[in-house]
């Protein structure tokens, strides 16, 4: 068989550099959106909320975190056996913008296929499966060893990610842009709760701990302190990922039992979620100077106590008391755009980091990439926060109830509850002034945090700054802990 | 539990055939089984299938993204369906059945509560005032400012042909309508407008439940 080339630089460098163009979409989309509800401004036609909303999300995750991770996944692979394929690797990345491309000018054309995470029309959606086959044929086609757990968690994710794709988006054309869905009412409604919940799985969670399992124990040479818990989790997610989307059919009209099994299924899910982001803090607990003492340690570190924080918060609004009361409020454990926003893009800013600075030997500009960090930690804080507050006191106001009904009887005062404008007040000053105010200063936040890592990314790839320096893994601390203190 | 792993995982090939064969196990269970059952038995599957104008709004619906604020998702407890259904006028807790959504491709539940559930906006709102909604009021409110869908009711490109052919496409996939019913599209959909069709569906939202229950009171 001809190898015909294994220098990977152009396939991991498209990747990254259509993923940050990618994410630099989805925040401008993403802060009009959240402006659009602010001001009460949702200005319905071309640019409506309803438009822009899976513009967000389509960019962000599709375009954005599955770039990022695509070029994560090609820089393992390099280092775990000799990549060939090359020009079929570029194809994909071809196929995968291609297809973005077009289900964007879809979207913003009207051609919504009304189904949450999978807007994008037939033609686009056949373009991103067959990238991710292309994916798949070079990895196969790479690695030939025994796999290790970062390339397991890849390519199952991979391999989970095309198929859950597949099968969440199974439709018969019926014109350019539209398509019927195979399944129709409640059982329609099934297969989206599980495609909503495998492309949070498989398109974001698996690649993200498969490059978290390669890139501290490779860089920082801190071994993975469980590695058994590691192959379990990769089992445990894999198989529980289709099962748990059940859990959002509770209280519908959809069979019961099998909302009941997916509440089991979901809670164990996260639960194995918890195991894997405990296992990476307690391993990067026993040399925590080497991990801080570089940029993108300082990311990863913070991107895996998101993923932990929004683990837990998913297991525990899970069971069915906690859906009926903070289901449908402001913090909605269905909208897995804020998982994607808040934990996924710090994890996947730091590997970013991370490859550039290596391909590149060029450091980013340290004021300007703390200074994204920063951003990003406390934007995510506040959004959780002011999140999960607003989402159980508009719980509390919705169940309120007196013999004459509901105590709170106007849906704006549900929207808007943990507000302190006033019930007179303007609905903008009621936005601004209560808990969604904060949320949105936190999404703000981020915003301009995900802004200026790009703007730090671009000053790597143009070659500015000062020359890289791997993580100092000799600190005084770690050597001779009384000479620390 | 590492023999397991060893076998599934033991090269790249099986890592990525034993992925696909979980995820296609996993959908057969969460899917497939839980609703291998026929449910259209029942009174309801004797009421008439949906105008084709309720189905070209229910494709307005989702196209301007009104799932993405509104759920269909009405759950059964007493504070939130005296929220979301008439309860004084109809006397009873239409929670929302299966059988209701047996035409509706793809499903429309939804995910979030920016606005209030629509699951039985048929027993709180009629025509002329959903009209008015969508229109956007002159009131400076935010139930206005959210609904500006005036232009909805100046575009009249229903295409029915494109409809007819879905029609015709949601019968391949199964979905209980008749064969005559795709043609009526063109005569159904001349002269309206976008707008006049998402009323359509709007007024379908729990239309069926009512009926059935006001067949079965009388």
């Amino acid at each position: 068989m001809i190898k015909l080339t294994s220098d990977f630089r152009k396939v991991l460098s498209f990747h990254l550099g259509a993923g940050v163009i990618w994410t630099l979409i989805a925040i401008v989309f993403g802060l009009l959106n959240q402006l659009q509800l602010m001001l009460g401004w949702p200005q319905p036609d071309v640019l409506g909320y309803g438009v822009i909303r899976p513009l967000f999300t389509t960019s962000l995750i599709f375009g954005g975190i599955v770039n990022l991770s695509l070029a994560g996944s090609y820089y393992v692979m390099q280092k775990s056996g000799d990549l060939a394929w090359q020009p079929l690797a570029l194809a994909g990345f071809g196929l995968q913008q291609l297809g973005l491309l077009l289900g964007v000018i879809g979207i913003l054309l009207g051609a919504n296929k009304g189904r949450e995470y999978g807007e994008m029309n037939w033609v686009s959606d056949h373009l991103f499966f067959l990238s991710l086959v292309f994916f798949i044929a070079v990895a196969l086609r790479s690695l030939k060893k025994e796999l290790n757990a970062p390339v397991l968690f890849i390519l199952a994710g991979a391999a989970g990610g095309a198929i859950s794709f597949m099968l969440g988006n199974l439709a018969l054309p019926y014109s350019p842009m539209g398509e019927v869905p195979l399944t129709a009412g409640m059982k329609d409604q099934a297969v989206q709760e599980f495609y909503r919940i495998s492309v949070l799985g498989y398109f974001v969670l698996f690649p993200a701990f498969g490059l978290l399992y390669h890139f501290i124990p490779t860089h920082y040479k801190l071994p993975i302190y469980n590695e058994g818990a590691v192959r379990f989790q990769a089992l445990a997610m894999l198989a529980l990922i289709p099962l748990s989307g059940a859990a959002y059919l509770a209280y519908g009209a959809g069979p019961q039992m099998s909302a009941t099994f997916g509440i089991v299924c979901g809670i164990a899910l996260n639960f194995a979620v918890i195991m894997g982001a405990a296992n990476l803090l307690y391993t990067v607990s026993r040399g925590p100077s080497r991990v801080w003492s570089n940029l993108d340690g300082s990311y990863l570190v913070w991107g895996v106590r998101f993923i932990l924080i929004l683990a837990i918060l998913r297991a525990i609004s899970l069971p069915r008391f906690m859906q009926a009361d903070v289901g449908y409020t402001w913090w909605n454990s269905r909208d897995i755009s804020q998982d994607a926003l808040v934990a996924a893009s710090v994890v996947f800013a730091g590997l970013a980091y991370g490859y550039s600075q290596r391909f590149n030997q060029k450091a980013a500009a340290n004021t300007l990439a703390s200074a994204a960090l920063l951003l990003a930690v406390v934007g995510s804080c506040l959004m959780i926060v002011a999140g999960t507050v607003q989402g159980i006191l508009g719980g509390m106001s919705a169940r309120a109830m007196t013999e004459a009904g509901p105590a709170v009887t106007s849906f704006s005062a549900l929207l808007f509850a943990g507000n302190v404008a006033g019930d007179t007040a303007s609905p903008t000053l009621k936005f601004i002034l209560g808990l969604r105010g904060i949320y949105f200063l936190g999404y703000a936040s981020v915003t301009v945090s995900l802004a200026t890592w790009a703007l730090s990314m671009l000053s790597i790839w143009r070659g500015q700054g000062n020359p890289f320096q791997e993580a100092d893994l000799h600190l005084p601390d770690e050597e001779n802990p009384e000479e620390a203190r | 539990m590492s023999r397991i792993y060893e076998k599934l995982f033991s090269s790249p090939l099986s890592t990525v055939l034993s992925s696909i064969a979980i995820v296609i196990v996993g959908y057969g269970i969460a899917v497939c089984l839980p609703f291998s059952e026929n449910i259209s038995h029942g009174s309801l599957s004797q009421l008439s299938t949906e105008d084709t104008l309720v189905l070209k709004g229910h494709e307005v619906y989702y196209q301007e993204g009104c799932q993405y604020c509104h759920s269909q998702n009405l759950r059964p407890f007493g504070w939130e369906v005296s929220r979301y259904v008439n309860v004084e006028k109809y006397g009873y807790y239409p929670v929302p059945t299966a059988m209701e959504y047996s035409h509706e491709t793809p499903a429309m539940r939804g995910s979030f509560r920016i606005g209030p559930d629509l699951s039985r906006v048929a027993g709180k709102q009629d025509a002329a005032g959903l009209t008015s909604l969508l229109r956007g009021g002159k009131e400076d409110n935010l139930r206005n400012r959210y609904h500006a869908y005036g232009y909805l009711f100046n575009d009249d490109d229903l295409q029915p042909l494109f409809l007819s052919w879905k029609i015709r496409m949601m019968l391949e996939a199964g979905v209980p309508l008749s064969d005559p019913y795709h043609k009526s599209a063109f005569d159904r959909l001349e002269g309206q407008t976008r707008g006049d069709a998402l009323v359509a569906y709007l007024l379908s939202l729990g239309q069926k439940s009512m009926q059935y229950n006001g067949a079965f009171y009388r």
